[in-house]
């Protein structure tokens, strides 16, 4: 079993979300937040899960306020301000740190596998994506910059496989 | 001069005329240039402008060939004469052609050409050369070199009017700083990181001269940061061009990978160098609050931040965010830090003797640091991260968490840290940094208040007598030219604590060394307050037990110099009976000696008003100590005051006050 499916993150309740539960799906995670100029990607990545979801497509919003101090509500008012303002219907997690020694496991797991531009590890900014196979391997990683509209046919290719 | 419709039409008839010759191209809109700004119009300059932009635009492959030269000319146009400062940037028609003109360059020019001449003028840019190429008047210059800078007075509003230099240089920076990061990403190349180092090289450059003198620093840390994180690298976008092909083409692929990999090895490191070495260059001249924030935490009090310094914080925290997101293992790079402060001063001796053996072997701790400074420079080659860069993020890691990068902090590594950062100023400005001393006191703070005092002074004892004497002088040294008063307040206290935790020998001999010879008269008043205190307040008992971290805070308290009157202890703190200072013949003979020497000074019509201050504080020393005194000493003292201060009248107040804490101290001594 991939590494990827012990990963246990908790939800915006504090419950645990167990990825094993991801088992044989499509996974695009990224690290969201309320207040950035990429915050409009929620429309684009609400509409691939609403297209995907049937065959297989699961997106996960992370929140994390470490980006300009972006994400600065509770785990309660960053579920409000999804399904008001975008109809986000996808889950969207508890809020963790994705750099630095506090760093959620996710997100240790994640950029161990797959480094950003010039190697980097570190997440540069919200909004990044990482796409993850059926088998749980991590296959891409995406800058803030490409939208998740750009990002369908990477998805459809992995969910045809 | 010519008519501006004569003028743009030469314009014009260039752009045809000397299409294959871009040198006759440039010279020719250097000599309409020149011409237009010693004897033209603001309209006309303002036709002409957008007569070059409708050209460049119209001709971006002519426009290529003289990219390397337009910059230069475009920027004569700012003037003082042609763009009111006060403005709002939006009302100078020619401040928007100039950038019209840039962006068109930026898009159609030679990008290695652009970015050459882009560093170029950006190394050189200042407010000393603006200021001569503005033709400000001498006064000018001495207002922006020497006025009251924003960012080190401790205010909570601009005082400061902007100068004009100031004006322009912000605005060229701006400028520049777009025309490097286009050209750059333009560049096709199979090694970006010749051409990434050269703009970040340019850029340092740009901050090293100009971060003591620019307004607002704060503009120039965010085009630094935005800089850092918009860059990407060439490689995604152009280097399947044409010549890089052709460049490909003479590289087997197995070696073109390991260039690829090599490059985006350097890219990281240079950007990792620029972004910790452009931080603590941009806050060289801003006081850091780390050490007032932990210091008011501990006080359980509120730590009031002015507007600047909130924006302030929040601007660190993208520079700490940035720097986990290019991986700088902070806390690692923090240690090894620590690490080379300490191995720079581990063969000072650890005993050495009075009189010259002892001063000689002090000059050599106070230049230690500052000679290994100068070997790193010579000796290191590699592109490493800037260590004042990771002492800051050591800071901006406690701002932004709440919690030490380092709560295990040694009291000697503290030392050593602050020794290593500070004393290297006292021979060079280069590496005078403000901020980077204000984390080091922040640091002091940390490793004082984290283990019991007896910890703390068997680690102290352990440094070189002449190690600490210098790390106590130079604190107050430091301390002395403190702009911000809160802060100095709050290191006198830091002082104080520090100098209870010393072997009593050392902190007499480093506070009445202070006396003899300290510079400043309010140093010296300083040192007073706290011989005063450690020879009249009685040891904490919690020495001999292990106190814990409240009760250390306790003592903090206890020591606290409150700028606002002294503060009660929450709790009764049981002590010894002996005090941090014992007074004996010998010592009250050399304060004594220190006391008259100052009184004499007063009797001079050169006085100053801190002079008199000392003199009040000597006052009050004796008073306060003197059932413990020697009673022929302090008549001596006040004989002498008398005296001395007879004829004085330059300072009522001050005198009014001198006389009768003498006056008392008469009827003090004759209880006795």
């Amino acid at each position: 079993m991939s590494e990827f499916y012990k990963l246990t993150p908790k939800d915006k309740k504090g419950e645990d979300y167990p990825f094993t539960q991801l088992e044989g799906k499509v996974v695009l995670i990224v690290n969201v937040a309320s207040k950035c100029g990429f915050t409009p990607q929620y429309k684009e990545l609400e509409s691939l899960y609403k297209k995907y979801q049937d065959k297989g497509l699961v997106i996960l919003g992370f929140p994390c306020n470490q980006f300009g101090h972006q994400e600065p509500g509770t785990d309660e008012q960053i579920g409000q301000f999804c399904q008001l303002n975008y109809g986000v219907t996808f889950p969207i997690l508890k809020k963790i740190n994705v750099n630095g020694n506090d760093m959620d496991p996710v997100y240790e797991f994640l950029k161990s596998k797959k480094s950003g531009l010039l190697g980097f590890k570190g997440i540069k900014w919200n909004f990044e994506k990482f796409l993850i196979d059926r088998k749980g391997e991590v296959v891409q990683r995406y800058a803030s910059l490409t939208k998740p509209s750009s990002i369908e046919q990477d998805i459809e290719r992995l969910l045809n496989k | 001069m010519e008519s501006i419709d004569s003028l743009i039409s030469d314009l014009i008839n260039a752009f045809d005329e000397y299409e294959d010759d871009p040198i006759s191209l440039a010279a020719s809109i250097e000599m309409h240039s020149d011409q237009l700004n010693s004897d033209g119009k603001t309209s006309d300059k303002e036709k002409f402008l957008e007569a070059l932009l409708k050209e460049i635009k119209s001709h971006p492959q002519i426009a290529a060939k003289i990219s390397w030269d337009l910059p230069k000319e475009i920027f004569k146009f700012f003037t003082v004469t042609d763009i009111d400062i006060n403005q709002r940037l939006g009302y100078s028609v020619i401040i928007s052609l100039v950038m019209k003109c840039f962006n068109e360059i930026s898009l159609s020019g030679n990008p290695k050409d652009c970015l050459l001449t882009g560093c170029e003028i950006l190394s050189g840019l200042s407010l000393e050369n603006e200021n001569l190429s503005l033709g400000m008047t001498q006064d000018s210059n001495k207002k922006t070199s020497t006025g009251p800078q924003y960012a080190q007075v401790d205010t909570k509003k601009y005082y400061m009017e902007r100068t004009p230099a100031d004006f322009f240089v912000t605005i060229k920076m701006h400028i520049l700083f777009e025309l490097i990061g286009t050209t750059l990403k333009r560049i096709n190349t199979i090694y970006p990181s010749k051409y990434l180092r050269l703009a970040t090289s340019s850029m340092l450059q740009f901050v090293r001269v100009n971060s003591e003198g620019l307004y607002d620093i704060r503009i120039v840390m965010r085009r630094l940061y935005g800089f850092c994180r918009g860059y990407i690298s060439p490689e995604h976008d152009v280097i399947n061009t044409d010549e890089n092909i052709e460049q490909r083409g003479k590289i087997a692929q197995e070696e073109l990978e390991e260039i690829t990999r090599n490059e985006e090895v350097l890219q990281a490191k240079i950007l990792r160098n620029f972004c910790t070495a452009g931080l603590q260059t941009c806050l060289k001249a801003t006081n850091d609050k780390s050490d007032a924030y932990y210091y008011h935490k501990l006080l359980q009090t509120e730590c009031q931040l002015s507007a600047f310094y909130k924006d302030l914080v929040e601007i660190n925290s993208r520079f700490y965010n940035l720097a986990l997101s290019f991986d700088i293992d902070t806390k690692e790079e923090f240690l090894h830090v620590l690490e080379e402060s300490s191995s720079i001063y581990k063969g000072v001796p650890k005993v050495v003797g009075k009189g010259q053996n002892g001063d000689i072997i002090k000059q050599v701790v106070h230049k230690l640091s500052y000679s290994y400074e100068l070997q790193k420079i010579t000796k290191e080659k590699g592109l490493y991260v800037d260590p004042f860069g990771i002492v800051l993020l050591s800071a901006f890691h406690y701002m932004e968490t709440g919690n030490h990068l380092y709560p295990e902090i040694h009291v000697q590594d503290a030392i050593y840290l602050y020794l290593r950062c500070v004393t290297p100023s006292f021979y060079s400005d280069f590496y005078t940094n403000l901020s980077v001393e204000g984390v080091a006191r922040y640091w002091l703070w940390v490793s004082i208040t984290r283990s019991p005092s007896i910890t703390l002074k068997e680690e102290i004892s352990e440094l070189p007598e002449a190690l600490l004497s210098v790390f106590l002088e130079t604190l107050l040294l430091k301390n002395c030219t403190q702009n911000s008063e809160e802060t100095r307040m709050i290191t006198f206290t830091l002082l104080t604590r520090l100098s209870c935790l010393v072997p009593e020998e050392i902190a007499f001999e480093f506070l009445s060394e202070s006396l003899a010879s300290c510079p400043y008269p309010h140093g010296k008043s300083c040192a007073l307050g706290i011989l005063k205190d450690l020879m009249s307040k009685n040891q904490i008992h919690a020495d001999k037990a292990d106190d814990s971290l409240s009760q250390v805070t306790e003592q903090v308290m206890n020591l606290s110099i409150s700028v606002s009157g002294n503060r009660t202890p929450k709790n009764k703190t049981i002590t010894d009976e002996r005090p941090y200072i014992r007074i004996t013949d010998e010592r009250m003979t050399i304060v004594h000696r220190m006391a008259m020497a100052d009184v004499e000074k007063v009797n001079d019509s050169k006085v100053r008003r801190s002079d008199l201050i000392l003199i009040i504080n000597y006052l009050e020393y004796f008073i306060g100590l003197c059932h413990k005194w020697d009673k022929k000493l302090l008549l001596n003292f006040s004989h002498e005051v008398g005296v001395n201060l007879s004829g004085y009248s330059h300072d009522s107040d001050l005198q009014k006050k001198l006389l009768s804490l003498n006056k008392h101290l008469d009827e003090l001594i004759s209880e006795k």
